[in-house]
């Protein structure tokens, strides 16, 4: 029979093998990818390069989810040093507000996590 | 309707990340607790990230004038975004890739290679049978 390749897995959908039970699904990230293409066409009006079956190259998700990850390490090493600064060992939500004001980098998070904060009920939209 | 069918990264891959980073980081090895609302804080930032990079990695692909959104946009997307320090360790990441998919498309045209000879060698015998029934048919 033929050997199990460790990529087979990849393009079928599923958790890549490559970096092991860390790694983030690309075929959802493709997905979100594709949504994004959409919506831009749809502001653009539909014009030139419209609808939202745009071509996504087969390293860009690999690269998509190295980022993703690189960027949860980062906010976690951030929330901690604020958890640290409060004396305590446990990670509030409140720690990952002050890593995100704190940090110029992830102003595009403070909306999020400051509606988070003035409300007891956490409603995603 | 689309707004509905919100992508989110599963939480249990998001949790894991966490728990591995705060292990790297936490002197002294002992368990860090991460509480739920701080949890679905970091989900929430991961699902942002995403559709910030990429919206801009889709900006950097129009401005290309291309119709393929490719690993280069997504570096410089993050530079767009002024995450020029996860462009390093992703290039490594990107060259190990490339690295594997050329060892893996070796692989596969060393099998190809091989079923053709199997082709080739089956075809003998065949050829040894129509000689014999074409004998047949003779005395027949």
């Amino acid at each position: 029979m033929r050997q199990a390749r460790p990529y087979s897995a990849m393009f079928a959908g599923g958790v890549s093998a490559r970096t092991g039970p860390h790694a983030l699904p690309l075929a959802r990230i493709k997905k979100i990818m594709k949504r994004s293409a959409g919506d831009s066409s749809v502001v653009d009006g539909g014009g030139g390069g419209g609808g939202g079956a745009r071509m996504i190259s087969g390293e860009a998700p690999v690269v998509f989810s190295k980022a993703c990850e690189l960027f949860i390490a980062e906010l976690t090493r951030r929330a901690w040093a604020a958890t640290l600064e409060g004396k305590r060992r446990t990670v509030h939500k409140e720690d990952v507000a002050a890593a995100v004001q704190n940090t110029d980098l992830f102003d595009f998070l403070v909306d999020v996590v400051t509606a988070d904060l003035g409300d007891d009920h956490t409603d995603y939209k | 309707m689309a707004e509905a069918e919100v992508e989110e990264l599963p939480k249990a891959i998001v949790r894991r990340l966490v728990k591995e980073k705060l292990a790297q980081v936490a002197a002294g090895g002992a368990e860090v607790i991460v509480n739920k609302d701080a949890m679905s804080a970091f989900a929430e930032s991961a699902r942002i990230f995403i559709h910030y990079l990429s919206a801009t990695a889709n900006d950097m692909c129009k401005e290309s004038k291309r119709q393929t959104i490719n690993a280069d946009d997504v570096l410089k997307a993050l530079d767009e975004m002024e995450f020029p320090e996860f462009v390093e360790p992703l290039n490594t990441s990107l060259q190990e890739f490339r690295n594997k998919n050329a060892a893996r498309r070796s692989e596969t045209t060393q099998k190809k290679a091989e079923k053709r000879r199997k082709i080739d060698k089956e075809s003998l015998p065949q050829e040894q049978n129509d000689a014999a029934d074409h004998g047949k048919t003779d005395e027949d």
